[in-house]
């Protein structure tokens, strides 16, 4: 409720206001640079093997990445330096930068469910007992 | 050549005998054929033609001049002999496509076998053989393809091609069946007198001096056949030698003029279809075999396009469990049960000492010291041009004959001496490829959950989907699950013959949805349902065959796997950009992806007459489009589901 006298809006409301936009602004930001590391997935076509949101394992040679606990320098040695997984994407090719973005970007998504959550697979599996 | 006007429905009967001409005819060859398969030439009755009595003695008599006038409305026999072709030979040709037990001809239609088009419609009442229209060669010969694997290996299909712009459309389709070993007969239609051609124009560009040369190099035999006795040899040739293995297709040429000729007074044999039967290895190499296998320590047997139907399965699962030997089953043909304790992968064949190789060009990576066997037919190739038998292994024992028809007698062999193989050694054996077996099982279903509920759609939810539809029903996979990490063959339990049909044999795109119409259509009368995962490239090459399947009613349920892309060349073209270090973002799109506009391939299947949905993007809408589809399905039609999925 605003005070008419003074014109200005009790210190609680102001309090959840304020809150209210900081949190916004973060989310905003959160979405802008969700948005710009999905991008950057896509432009470097991460999408081939590991899918639009990371959660690829579609044989030996792709990792599932969404959610990734990996810190971003193992993140990006492994970027830099595959070994036998996938070929490298060198700095010329990828910035520092773009891969942070990327990184961030898959880091944030929701890791695939449990086996035990997916009734299909679970009933695949209970017959092979 | 002549035009004549349509037969009337009402064709004046003797009415002593109450048989026209026409039929009589007809009976004479139903007689010629009984004759024939009771091992009497049917000229003996063609012979007592003039005499107006069939052979026997009781069968229909003649019609007069008289009567045979009245049959052409009235006319008179001078002119009817001017107007009309009475017993067109095409007619004969068809009853020879008959005796092969050809049940379709897909087709194309072209006026150097109109004759023949004909005769099918009107002669034959378009049953037996039925012609199936089709957009493209291509298409018919891809549908001929996967009809013979459907039928199990039983079921061969016709195609009738217009000349050289009929046949030039069929090659790759032909050579995906050469190199897969599936039978077709190609008839094509060709002006072989060059003085009977109109004097420029069609009748020139459609004809060739040696037709079947477009497909030599990958078909087993062909003829270009100048009478009705040589298309009669010719065709029974053709069929015996496309179905004997090593099978494969053969070509028939003939002449458009001669189709629509008098047949002549005396009728050409037509002859039995003989029981077919494949080689079998010499007796005492089997002898030998079994005498390897049985001493072995852990022996392993691979098999590549073996099974021609469900016994080829049954016998391998037979010889297995007498000696608990690994199967490594390339599923060039659903060799053995994916879910048999004795199913490994192909890394089994790395542990053997004695390695079996079935119907395969090369068994893989052995041991140094493995001794390795091979059985097939291979060998029985004569000639080739294309490069499809692989690079050459030296096996310890190269055995040549028909797998699947050897088999019988290595069990027996075996057995014979299973004495030798100590019961624990065979539980040992047991407990070691059980152990393999389930481990694999078990990382499959646990790399199956990556992604369930990503949307695209992952390939392998797209399966777990399609399972809870189909799993309580007699199912056939008519696709081969090769482009997406192979998840129906790794989720699925398959267990009979007609579970999957292998892949194209030479990785030809294109084959799948025309493949797949063809082996539902011959599963349509056991009927079973029909599954197709349908690739989005693949489909895009001949797009026209879901109006086939629409409008001759084979039900089938088409799931398209729309990833967007030729995807497995963007992973390729991915990794060279990796390798030379340059354009990493973006290049891999260019040339290989289907987008911008994206193909709606829901409105494709409707314009083209079937039922479709689509596209389904959220993984949890699928199973109410699936269930939706089942219903079209089972209704006995086509029916399309469109489903936006990952990569692979």
């Amino acid at each position: 409720m605003i005070n008419k006298l003074t014109n200005t809006k009790p210190p609680g409301v102001l309090l959840i206001a304020l809150i209210c936009v900081a949190l916004g602004l973060r989310l905003s930001a959160q979405t802008q640079s969700e948005e710009e590391g999905y991008q950057l997935w896509l432009k470097y076509q991460c999408d081939i093997c590991h899918y639009n949101q990371g959660h690829g394992k579609a044989s030996a040679t792709s990792n599932p990445l969404a959610g990734t606990l990996l810190p971003f320098e193992a993140f990006s040695t492994l970027t830099r330096y595959p070994g036998n997984r996938m070929l490298p994407y060198s700095e010329k090719e990828l910035s520092n930068e773009d891969l942070r973005a990327i990184w961030e970007y898959v880091r944030g998504q929701t890791p695939s469910p449990k086996l035990e959550d997916i009734p299909i697979l679970v009933e695949w599996l209970e017959a092979l007992k | 050549m002549k035009f004549w006007k349509k037969k009337s429905d009402t064709t004046p009967k003797d009415p002593q005998s109450g048989v026209s001409r026409r039929e009589f005819l007809t009976a004479a060859t139903a007689t010629g054929l009984a004759t024939a398969s009771l091992g009497q030439p049917s000229s003996k009755v063609q012979a007592q033609e003039g005499s107006g009595v069939a052979a026997g003695g009781s069968g229909p008599v003649m019609p007069t001049e008289e009567q045979e006038a009245q049959e052409f409305d009235g006319y008179t026999a001078e002119q009817v002999d001017h107007y009309f072709v009475k017993n067109p030979a095409s007619d004969f040709m068809v009853d020879v496509i008959k005796s092969l037990n050809i049940d379709y001809i897909a087709t194309n239609p072209g006026s150097s076998f109109r004759g023949i088009q004909e005769s099918i419609v009107n002669y034959a009442g378009n049953n037996r053989p039925e012609l199936l229209t089709v957009n493209h060669e291509e298409i018919a010969c891809c549908m001929a393809h996967g009809y013979f694997k459907g039928s199990g290996s039983e079921k061969v299909m016709g195609i009738l091609a217009h000349g050289t712009v009929g046949l030039a459309h069929t090659p790759m389709a032909v050579y995906n069946a050469f190199c897969d070993r599936a039978p077709m007969i190609i008839i094509a239609g060709n002006h072989i007198d060059a003085g009977a051609r109109t004097p420029s124009g069609t009748n020139w560009w459609h004809s060739a001096q040696d037709m079947p040369k477009i497909l030599r190099d990958f078909t087993k035999w062909d003829d270009t056949c100048h009478s009705l006795t040589h298309f009669a040899d010719s065709m029974a040739r053709a069929y015996q030698i496309a179905t004997t293995p090593p099978m494969g297709p053969v070509v028939i040429v003939v002449d458009a003029d001669q189709q629509e000729e008098e047949m002549p007074v005396r009728r050409p044999q037509i002859h039995r279809r003989p029981e077919r039967t494949a080689p079998h290895a010499d007796a005492n190499a089997v002898q030998e075999i079994a005498q390897w296998l049985v001493e072995a320590e852990l022996p392993v047997i691979t098999a590549g396009r073996m099974a021609h139907n469900q016994e080829g399965t049954d016998l391998l699962v037979e010889l297995a469990e007498l000696l608990q030997a690994g199967v490594s089953n390339s599923m060039g043909r659903m060799n053995f049960p994916n879910i048999h304790h004795l199913s490994v992968g192909s890394g089994a064949i790395g542990q053997a000492d004695v390695v079996l190789g079935l119907e395969v060009g090369n068994p893989g990576r052995t041991r140094q010291d493995a001794r390795v066997i091979t059985l097939g037919t291979a060998e029985l190739f004569l000639k080739t041009n294309f490069q499809h038998f692989g690079r050459y292994y030296a096996p310890d024992l190269a055995v040549a004959g028909d797998a699947q028809a050897t088999l019988p007698a290595l069990i027996e062999e075996v057995r014979r001496l299973e004495g030798k193989i100590s019961r624990s050694t065979l539980e040992k054996r047991k407990d070691h490829w059980q152990e393999i077996h389930l481990a694999t099982r078990r990382r499959d279903i646990e790399n199956a959950r990556h992604g369930w509920d990503a949307s695209p759609v992952s390939t392998s939810r797209l399966y777990g989907e399609l399972w809870q539809v189909v799993k309580n029903k007699d199912w056939a996979m008519v696709s081969n699950d090769g482009f997406q990490s192979s998840w129906g063959k790794r989720l699925w339990p398959m267990t009979k013959y007609h579970h999957f049909h292998g892949s194209s044999g030479a990785a030809g795109i294109g084959y799948g949805a025309p493949a797949a119409v063809g082996a539902a259509l011959a599963h349509k009368e056991h009927g079973r349902f029909v599954v197709n995962v349908q690739k989005d490239g693949d489909l895009m090459f001949s797009p026209g065959v879901l109006w086939t399947a629409a409008h001759h009613k084979i039900p089938m349920l088409n799931v398209m796997h729309n990833n967007r892309a030729y995807h497995a060349e963007r992973m390729i073209v991915q990794r060279v950009a990796n390798a030379r270090n340059r354009g990493t973002a973006e290049s891999s799109r260019i040339g290989n992806t289907m987008d911008n506009p994206a193909i709606d391939f829901a409105k494709v299947a409707d314009g083209l007459g079937m039922w479709s949905t689509g596209p389904v993007t959220d993984p949890n809408d699928l199973h109410a489009a699936l269930v939706k589809a089942v219903a079209v399905v089972e209704s006995g039609e086509p029916c399309l589901v469109d489903v936006l999925c990952s990569g692979r």
